[in-house]
């Protein structure tokens, strides 16, 4: 008698079909539930929503605050350049921001969400300072607060359920090193249009794994993004995402590894197509570990490369 | 000082008419303590949730004012599920008949008398904070299942614990009832404890094999109910998603618990007659497809259906601390008709029930009929519970994320089992009816 059925279909609409059922179920709801706006989204024309992701108190006193957004559109990707329309407050932290703004849709809890973009940190002797971001795009200027108020805010750079921490970055082996949200910055390169430029960076697993035997291992395959982050036009790269899963197929990562590993060099090619400055972003994670996920806030770092493209 | 006098004069006159009623008001001992006992105490105990104990006329009556406040505004007990519209045959509904309510009303207005000691009940024994709710009723679990110690922090970020555990399961069975327990230290700082069966294909590949219990601050136990079948499969592995949220007490080693009851002979059960029956959460607006504005509000919506008759038997909203309400309808293509199953218009995310509806109460619904999820959010600085109404929101695990989606209990039905329950139903409707 019991039969194995399958759900013909659980999916979400937006549009027409919630407007009707808003209307019809309005004579049944309690007055302080009737100015509500459904949630919908264009393809194009919305703005860009600057979030305020949360805060770290630092040792010495000092507060980092983590920005990310979120680009309302559907399909239309929004650039805004550095300036009026874009800008933080005070301005000493002013252009640590993005001008390119992507369409995410991320499967799980993140949705359209593209968080822990960049950072930027309040010394201790500005403690208390609101760091605000500004931002005009579809004709709506947003200007979000970064301020350590709330706990309900409040993060850490402490290791997760099992050990994760946030993986590091370096531009030389024996330089200096990220291993953050708010990242390093490298020596600018400067290339031409047309001709594409090899970026390069080393990584490395971070974690205090060996107190959790749930680990299968104690450094995990990492995952790397290339990213616009600033710029006139969106360069063209070679491979711009590897996921920790691919590089784990490759054979990367070490079961019941214990030492340090080496740094893996992980690069790309861009190739850009309008002169300019730019900065590229490459975002690291360590999304295989079971303890990391975009969803949770960590683990992933910055890091940072300015491009001068010329004619 | 002459302002306090004032004050105190015109509190003494406005006793006076109530005062003169005093005699035909209920009092504590003979009424009021018994209302208690059924709604309050269960949380308003020492060591319990409630934040003031009310287990004497003693501690009870420093509150009177704001018990009377809180119940008639059906703020306390927390249930929050709409009294005038949809499905009220309920399960373990904790929301106070109207009569209790004027009863606290009058006795605070009278002066919150205590009356005749001699009348008052004998004391109720309550389950511990981190012993089992459903024992009382059903005995200790015939299984319970713990997931890997960890050790949780006092302060901190949220925390996501996801250890995969083996069941101890060796025969599959149907479950009767289920209940999720966070550890007694650990109570406060367990945010949400999902749990979930893994089992084994024939190339030894785990894979998800159905939801085995989920719970959020606030929840009790789940039953199963009759005729319906979740398997708990035998040689599987449980896979937890313990959601901590530190509330400044370190826990050394924490495990939360699920207990399993099975049927048993004195059930009648008979699993080859029974339906099967999962627990699944069910999206609105993608799970993560919306945001909501600095200062602002939003409604997000899911559509769901099934190709085959479906009885819905539990629903639980959940949201987080911009979520404000949630009502579940039911869409018939066939008559243009909407129905609405259930709303909670004033949710908040301190308590997530899950409204179990009472036996024959559960809604039908028919093949290609699609149920409609409705979530609202308030963002503005008119929500108590929200921490920084500046901000943009978006989805997310962390408590300050939101989440927009309702776990619903369904039991997968086939054409004969629904004819059957709507020819129930409608025979009993008819029998009512004649004898009214």
């Amino acid at each position: 008698m019991m039969k194995n059925l399958r759900q013909l279909a659980t999916g979400t609409l937006v549009g027409a079909v919630m407007g009707l059922t808003a209307t019809s179920l309005y004579a049944q709801l309690p007055e302080h539930l009737r100015d509500y706006p459904l949630a919908t989204r264009g393809a194009s024309g919305e703005s860009v929503a600057p979030m305020f992701n949360g805060w770290i108190a630092n040792e010495d006193g000092s507060v980092q605050m983590i920005f990310g957004f979120a680009n309302q559109n559907r399909e239309a990707v929004v650039d805004v350049p550095l300036g009026p329309n874009n800008f933080i407050e005070p301005a000493q932290f002013d252009g640590a921001q993005p001008t390119h703004f992507p369409v995410y849709q991320r499967p799980g809890f993140v949705g359209l969400q593209e968080r822990g973009t960049f950072a930027v940190t309040v010394p201790a002797e500005m403690a208390g300072t609101e760091v605000v971001w500004t931002l005009t795009s579809g004709g709506k200027t947003w200007s979000v607060p970064g301020r350590a108020t709330s706990t309900a805010y409040e993060m850490s750079h402490g290791d997760r359920a099992l050990g994760s921490l946030k993986p590091a970055i370096r531009f030389n082996p024996n330089g200096p090193e990220s291993n953050d949200v708010e990242g390093i910055y490298a020596q600018r390169i400067t290339t031409s249009v047309g001709e594409p430029v090899t970026l390069t960076a080393y990584v490395q697993d971070r974690g205090l794994r060996a107190a959790y035997p749930e680990n299968e291992m104690l450094l995990y395959p990492l995952g790397t993004e290339w990213i616009m982050h600033q710029g006139p036009a969106a360069p063209e790269f070679d491979q711009a995402r590897i996921t920790g899963r691919e590089r784990a197929r490759e054979g990367a990562g070490e079961s019941g590894s214990t030492g340090s590993n080496d740094w893996e060099e992980v690069t790309t090619q861009a190739t850009f197509s309008e002169p300019g400055d730019y900065v590229i972003r490459l975002r690291v994670d360590n999304f295989v570990a079971p303890d990391s996920q975009f969803d949770n806030v960590c683990c992933w770092s910055n890091a940072y490369l300015p491009v001068t493209v010329t004619e | 000082m002459k302002k306090s006098s004032l004050i105190g004069l015109f509190s003494a006159m406005a006793m006076v008419p109530a005062l003169a009623n005093a005699q035909d008001a209920p009092t504590y001992a003979n009424e009021v303590s018994r209302i208690m006992q059924d709604n309050c105490q269960s949380c308003h105990q020492p060591g319990q949730i409630g934040p003031m104990s009310f287990t004497s006329y003693e501690e009870v009556r420093p509150w009177a004012p704001l018990i009377k406040m809180r119940v008639e505004q059906r703020e306390m007990p927390p249930y929050q599920y709409d009294h005038d519209v949809g499905v009220q045959e309920l399960k373990n509904d904790w929301r106070m008949e109207q009569e209790e309510i004027d009863t606290i009303v009058a006795w605070v207005e009278a002066g919150a008398p205590l009356g005749n000691p001699e009348e008052l009940p004998p004391p109720i024994e309550y389950p511990e904070v981190g012993e089992w709710r459903l024992a009382g009723e059903l005995g200790p679990p015939d299984h319970v299942i713990k997931s890997s110690a960890w050790d949780v922090p006092a302060n901190g970020q949220d925390l996501w614990w996801e250890p995969e555990v083996d069941s101890g399961i060796t025969e599959s069975r149907c479950i009767k009832a289920i209940e999720t327990l966070p550890s007694k230290d650990a109570h406060g700082s367990t945010h949400h404890a999902n749990s979930h069966f893994m089992s084994q294909d024939e190339n030894g590949n785990w894979f998800p094999s159905g939801r085995l219990s989920e719970y959020a601050y606030g929840k009790l136990g789940e039953k199963v109910p009759e005729g319906a079948c979740r398997k708990a499969p035998a040689n599987s592995k449980v896979g937890w998603s313990i959601h901590y949220y530190p509330d400044g007490n370190a826990v050394a080693d924490d495990q939360v618990s699920v207990g399993i009851w099975y049927h048993d002979e004195e059930d009648n059960f008979k699993e080859e007659e029974a339906y099967a029956q999962d627990l699944t959460l069910y999206f609105l607006d993608g799970g993560g497809d919306y945001l909501i504005p600095p200062h602002g509000k939003l409604m997000t919506q899911g559509f769901h259906s099934f190709d085959h008759p479906v009885r819905i038997d539990s629903w639980q909203p959940h949201l987080h601390l911009r979520g404000v309400a949630m009502t579940m309808e039911v869409f018939y293509p066939e008559t243009g008709r909407k129905e609405v199953l259930s709303q909670a218009s004033n949710w908040n995310a301190g308590w997530n029930h899950s409204h179990t509806y009472e036996d024959g109460f559960q809604p039908l619904v028919p093949a290609g009929a699609t149920i409609i999820l409705t979530a609202w959010f308030d963002n503005t600085a008119n929500n108590p519970l929200n921490p920084d109404p500046d901000q943009w929101v978006g989805a997310g695990q962390r408590t300050t994320d939101e989440m927009s989606h309702a776990w619903i209990a369904v039991t997968h039905l086939d054409d004969e089992g629904y004819e059957e329950m709507l020819a129930e139903r409608a025979e009993r409707d008819q029998r009512n009816m004649a004898t009214r």
